[in-house]
């Protein structure tokens, strides 16, 4: 072909053995260029298709290095012909057009190549800092990671943290499998929750493995597992993090101790209670058989065999069976208090002012012809157990138309505030007062300030006044002047029902 | 005036036996009161057998039982008789010294007809009886079979 563009028949009979026209030749051409084309990633179609540095220049240059020549000897052998050149001066003109045109080709892919070089350092450099910084996240890491290859579970990474936990160096393990360093009984089954994520294809796998440590001795820790897998969902790597969880897991036995001996106490509890139950059982049977006789007895006695009494007998008769009433009253009214304490709260909303209202006019039913000047605020309805909130009302109010027997007009005044969330209820008299040094026995179970004689009762009502209000997670106190009345409170915590602040407002 | 009927009363205590005689007979309420010590007596009294075998014919016109007897307790003893076809309506009445809420409700369960909590003062006890004997013994009707059983 060489020779037909240059019209040389010299080289259209290559070596002057064999003539071929410009068709043969140029089905030879298509020939061969189709055989290569048919294995495109063999020879220097592969090396021309290939995608490095070597695959670039070839298409680059090679063009050049084949057409450069061809088209300049066409140009030259058209030139000289036509007799625009002489044969010398074509040649020398050839040579010197291919020296510039090839040096500045060689030139330009150069340049090109060196400017694409460059490109790829840089990006190699950025690559090796991101894996740098990939490197110093992993290893900065305060849990320990690692990550081993999924074939052979050999460790390809280790951290620091592992190491320092370990108190091993990451020598010790990289390239090596668990059955290198341990026993392969232990080996097995530390990596048996490798191989079952691996085997399974599950997203993560958490085990808890005992783990003999340099420096800490034996340290529970937390292993989790995650697969990386390679682009055909293989898992190709195996990630580990693990962490201590001794303290952990220490704290949570510790808990659950606890929780067993809480429970245990309880148990405990019950039983006391159950025993109690029993004992206030056979308080309620056993102790009131002999006072009924005690009563009976001396009822009889009296009926039936008075006339050979003197006085005095019939007054010790009398004696006795008071006794015999009083001890009766006592004992009901410690059932009552004991019931009072393992009773369940039934909480409803109360209405105070109505309860309050209701325990003073019975009361007042109940003691005629004294003169009571009743003054009731407007009190609020609170959240509470009514039946126990009323039994609290009776014996505070009781007390003090009781306390104020004495007195010729008692007052005896009721009023509540609203304070730091708090109900305060007041139950205010006029009555004969208590000594402010004795306060603290006031609310004492069978205390009592004042003397049988002067004030009849058991000395229960006001402990049941603070078992009541305490159940409802409240707080009594009260004061008092020798002779000057006495006020009691009632403070009930956060239970102001929706339309307490009207009747408080109106209570203000 | 209304024929008196007989009372069993099964009371443990003597004292306490001879104080509800006493009130039963302050008001000549019963013309006869039979009294058992314990619930195992009581059971053989109704039932006609044991030491009772010879006793006549008939059942009481109510059963007042204390709750806390050796051998059966009363509840017990109210539990056979709910159970047995022949006492099951006879009219029984608790009459103890326990107000106790446990006691109470099993009893009303177990389907006794009155629950009275013996009063520690002896004339509300007095009171207490007297009510007892004269509505169970006087005015209520008895269940037939209880009636032509005493006739």
């Amino acid at each position: 072909m060489v020779g037909y563009a240059q019209g040389s028949e010299a080289l259209g009979r290559l070596g002057g053995t064999t003539p071929m026209s410009p068709d043969t030749a140029f089905a030879f051409f298509a020939l061969a260029a189709g055989l290569l084309a048919c294995r495109p990633e063999l020879g220097i179609v592969g090396l021309a298709r290939s995608e490095g540095m070597g695959g670039a220049l070839v298409r680059r240059l090679l063009p050049a290095a084949l057409g450069v020549p061809l088209v300049l000897g066409a140009m030259r052998y058209r030139l000289v012909r036509s007799g625009w050149l002489q044969p010398s001066t074509g040649v020398a003109i050839t040579t010197a057009t291919e020296m510039v045109t090839l040096f500045a080709i060689t030139w330009i892919v150069a340049v090109w190549t060196d400017r694409l070089d460059h490109a790829r350092r840089q990006s190699e450099r950025a690559a090796a800092e991101q894996s740098e910084f990939l490197d110093s996240v992993i290893e900065s890491l305060p849990t320990m990671v690692f990550v081993k290859e999924a074939r052979e579970l050999r460790f390809v990474r280790f951290n620091r943290a592992g190491e320092v936990m370990l108190g091993r160096p990451r020598s010790d393990l990289l390239g090596r499998t668990l059955y290198d360093i341990l026993s392969s009984e232990e080996a097995a089954w530390r990596e048996e929750a490798d191989r079952r994520m691996i085997e399974t294809l599950t997203e993560a796998v958490t085990s808890e493995e005992p783990i003999l440590t340099k420096h800490l001795g034996e340290r529970t820790m937390r292993f989790r597992r995650v697969p990386i897998f390679d682009r055909d969902g293989r898992p190709a790597y195996l990630l580990g993090i693990g962490e201590d969880v001794t303290e952990l897991r220490r704290s949570e036995a510790r808990v659950a101790e606890l929780h067993r001996e809480l429970e245990h106490r309880a148990e405990q509890l019950q039983a006391s209670n159950r025993e109690l139950e029993a004992f206030s059982y056979s308080v309620s049977h056993d102790l009131r058989a002999p006072l009924r006789h005690i009563d009976g007895f001396c009822d009889l006695l009296q009926r039936r065999a008075s006339d050979r009494l003197d006085d005095q007998g019939r007054k010790y008769l009398g004696v006795i069976a008071q006794s015999a009433k009083s001890m009766g009253q006592l004992i009901d009214d410690l059932l009552a208090f004991s019931r009072m304490a393992r009773a369940d709260l039934n909480r409803g909303e109360v209405d105070l002012d109505k309860l309050v209202r209701d325990v003073g006019q019975e009361l007042a039913a109940q003691a005629p012809g004294r003169t009571i000047d009743w003054r009731i605020g407007a009190l609020p309805a609170v959240s509470g157990d009514a039946a126990m909130l009323r039994l609290a009302f009776v014996n505070l109010l009781g007390n003090a138309v009781k306390y104020t027997s004495t007195r010729e007009r008692a007052v005896i005044e009721v009023d509540a505030s609203l304070s730091n969330g708090e109900v305060v209820v007041c139950v205010r008299d006029n009555g004969v007062g208590f000594d402010m040094a004795y306060v603290h026995k006031l609310f004492g179970v069978f205390q009592r300030l004042h003397r049988n004689e002067d004030f009849e009762g058991t000395g229960i009502g006001l402990a049941n006044v603070r078992r009541i209000v305490h159940r409802h997670g409240g707080r009594t106190w009260a004061e008092g002047v020798v002779d000057g009345g006495a006020s009691f409170y009632v403070a009930l915590p956060g239970t102001v029902a929706v339309d307490a602040g009207d009747s408080l407002r109106g209570a203000a | 005036m209304n024929r008196l009927k007989r009372v069993l009363l099964a009371e443990d205590n003597a004292h306490d036996v001879e104080l509800t005689l006493a009130a039963l007979e302050e008001y000549r309420l019963a013309n006869e009161v039979v009294v058992v010590r314990d619930g195992a007596e009581a059971w053989d009294y109704l039932k006609r057998q044991g030491e009772f075998a010879e006793r006549p014919e008939g059942l009481p016109a109510v059963v007042l039982l204390d709750l806390k007897m050796p051998r059966v307790d009363g509840l017990e003893v109210l539990r056979r008789m709910k159970q047995d076809p022949d006492l099951a309506t006879l009219p029984t009445v608790m009459l103890t010294s326990s107000g106790e809420e446990s006691d109470l409700v099993q009893s009303y369960r177990l389907g006794v007809n009155a629950y009275v909590v013996k009063p520690v003062a002896f004339q509300e006890f007095v009171d207490a009886v007297r009510a007892l004997g004269l509505f169970w013994a006087v005015l209520n009707e008895p269940p037939p079979v209880a009636v032509r059983k005493a006739a």
